[in-house]
């Protein structure tokens, strides 16, 4: 039963959507039938379209996230060893930290043109807050008990990076990557509707202005599962982190 | 080998405005080779001698002097210390946690060789591929006396490294501990508040109160002692008498 619970509801607005469709409350184009958003769907997938717009934001996910995980991640680790320049920073990080990537977007605009560099960009932005701040908190509660142990054993900055507050980070260094995930996914599909010629905003964006409300259905749920299953995965590691780090705590 | 000389250490914490003088003048000697045990009162400033003293912590006034066999002033090479829980890293094997305290150490033997023989004295080698979480506190804390020994340190530092342990086990290994110190020879000073422990395992004992030393007792006895020995029995007295006067 409990399995069930969640699906009750999905459950109960497809059959709604059903009912109404079918008896012509409402009209085909502000909701097509589920029969017609499927055939669009198969439609579109033998046709390669779907694929390719999914492809296309895909890699503007996996682009986006990588650098800002190889930005953000070795800043943190560098302002947890050096507190000083944090001071520096914080009023800085603070203000961008506040700013939404989409309300850049009309500068970026006008900096990046609208090409890959601006949705790469966009996608950073959102990504980089949630992964550095979850590692840099991680990394400052890493317990200080098992630092100074690693101190009287004279281990070196970079081998107590390694062994200590790295692992000692993961739980927190994996929710930013969920959080981060999360966001970027969202953040793109803003800028695939601003401006873009692929990628799944895009296609909503077209279908809508060839009156295709099927096709933009379609984008719709396919934007939404894929958000479900990068969500998913990424749940399942986290609880893996947290359930090998509470136990170890135990300690 | 070493012997170590502090000097009137002072160390004061604030908490909320109000000062707490955890070291108030502190000075004693300890000689190459000797344990001395510390006892005194929960809060006498046991923990942070030993912290001081190992480097974790700097004294607010005084110092820690280190002696070699010369004569000369030196640093120690390696410390070795316990602490009071295991500390192990709950995401490396027995092993690993005290494969990685052996980083920088130059031995003859390999580090597997040295780890092995460890694990064998301290009798966990069975355990060597088991995680923290999976450990019962005797065992854990073994593995942390291991990490500290293995180093084969010239200066042995442990505070209450019994103390969490349950009657029984903290008996094993307590004789155990006065073998592996009997036949190794390292400084050692050990944190306890347990009397018996302290006169089973100490050339010396030291009691604090109130962040300085009362009195200092010496342990004329032979290894193993006997705890129900009338000498035994009247230093103990001796030192519940200090301690509770
Ligand atoms: N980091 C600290 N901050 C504030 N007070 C501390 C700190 N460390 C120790 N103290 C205080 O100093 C006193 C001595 O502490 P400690 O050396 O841990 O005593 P012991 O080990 O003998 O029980 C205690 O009153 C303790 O509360
Ligand atoms: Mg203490």
């Amino acid at each position: 039963m409990e399995y069930f619970k969640p699906l009750i509801l999905p459950i109960l607005i497809l059959s709604i959507w059903i009912a109404v469709s079918y008896n012509g409350i409402v009209s085909e184009y502000l909701i097509p039938s589920p029969a017609k958003v499927l055939s669009a769907a198969v439609d579109l997938y033998k046709r390669d379209i779907l694929q390719k717009h999914i492809a296309t934001s895909m890699w503007r996910v996996i682009t986006g996230f990588s650098i800002a995980i190889s930005i953000a991640i070795p800043l943190a680790i560098l302002l947890y060893w050096s507190r000083r320049i944090e001071k520096y920073l914080s009023f800085m990080l603070e203000f961008i930290r506040s700013t939404p990537p989409l309300a850049l977007v009309p500068l970026l605009i006008l900096w990046l043109g609208i090409g890959e560099a601006l949705k790469i960009t966009i996608i950073i932005l959102a990504t980089f807050f949630p992964l550095f701040l979850n590692t840099l908190s991680g990394l400052k509660n890493v317990d200080k008990k098992l630092i100074e142990m690693a101190n009287t054993i004279e281990l070196t900055k970079w081998e107590k990076l390694l062994f200590v507050l790295i692992p000692g980070s993961l739980p927190s260094i994996v929710t930013g990557l969920r959080l981060g995930f999360g966001y970027s996914w969202r953040a793109l599909i803003g800028a695939e509707l601003i401006a873009a010629s692929a990628g799944l905003g895009y296609m909503i964006l077209d279908a809508e202005a060839l009156a295709q409300t099927d096709v933009v259905f379609v984008g719709i749920v396919v934007i939404g599962t894929f958000g479900y299953l990068f969500d998913l995965i990424f749940r399942r590691i986290i609880n893996y982190f947290f359930f090998y780090m509470n136990i170890g705590e135990q300690l | 080998m070493i012997s170590v000389s502090i000097r009137d250490l002072k160390k004061t914490f604030y908490v909320k405005g109000t000062e707490i003088k955890a070291l108030n003048g502190f000075t004693s000697d300890i000689e190459n080779g000797e344990t001395v045990s510390i006892v005194g009162h929960s809060g006498c400033g046991k923990t942070t001698l030993l912290r001081i003293i190992s480097g974790l912590e700097k004294p607010d006034e005084g110092q820690v002097l280190f002696i070699d066999e010369n004569k000369n002033y030196t640093k120690p090479k390696r410390i070795g210390m316990v602490f009071q829980e295991p500390r192990l890293l709950p995401w490396l094997t027995v092993e690993k946690n005290i494969m990685l305290a052996l980083k920088h150490i130059e031995h003859s033997l390999s580090i597997k060789e040295i780890v092995n023989n460890t694990l064998k004295v301290l009798g966990i080698y069975n355990f060597r591929d088991a995680y923290p979480h999976q450990l019962s506190g005797g065992m854990a804390q073994r593995a942390s006396l291991g990490r500290a020994l293995c180093r084969q340190p010239d200066l042995l530092l442990m505070d209450e490294p019994l103390g969490s342990l349950d009657a029984l086990t903290r008996h094993r290994l307590r004789h155990e501990l006065i073998d592996i110190l009997a036949k190794s020879n390292i400084t050692t000073i050990l944190v306890t508040h347990d009397v018996t422990e302290a006169i089973l395992l100490g050339n010396k004992i030291i009691i604090v109160e109130s962040g300085r030393i009362v009195q200092e007792i010496k342990v004329p006895m032979q290894h193993p002692r006997d705890e129900n020995s009338i000498d035994f029995i009247r230093i103990k007295n001796t030192l519940l008498k200090y301690i509770f006067k």
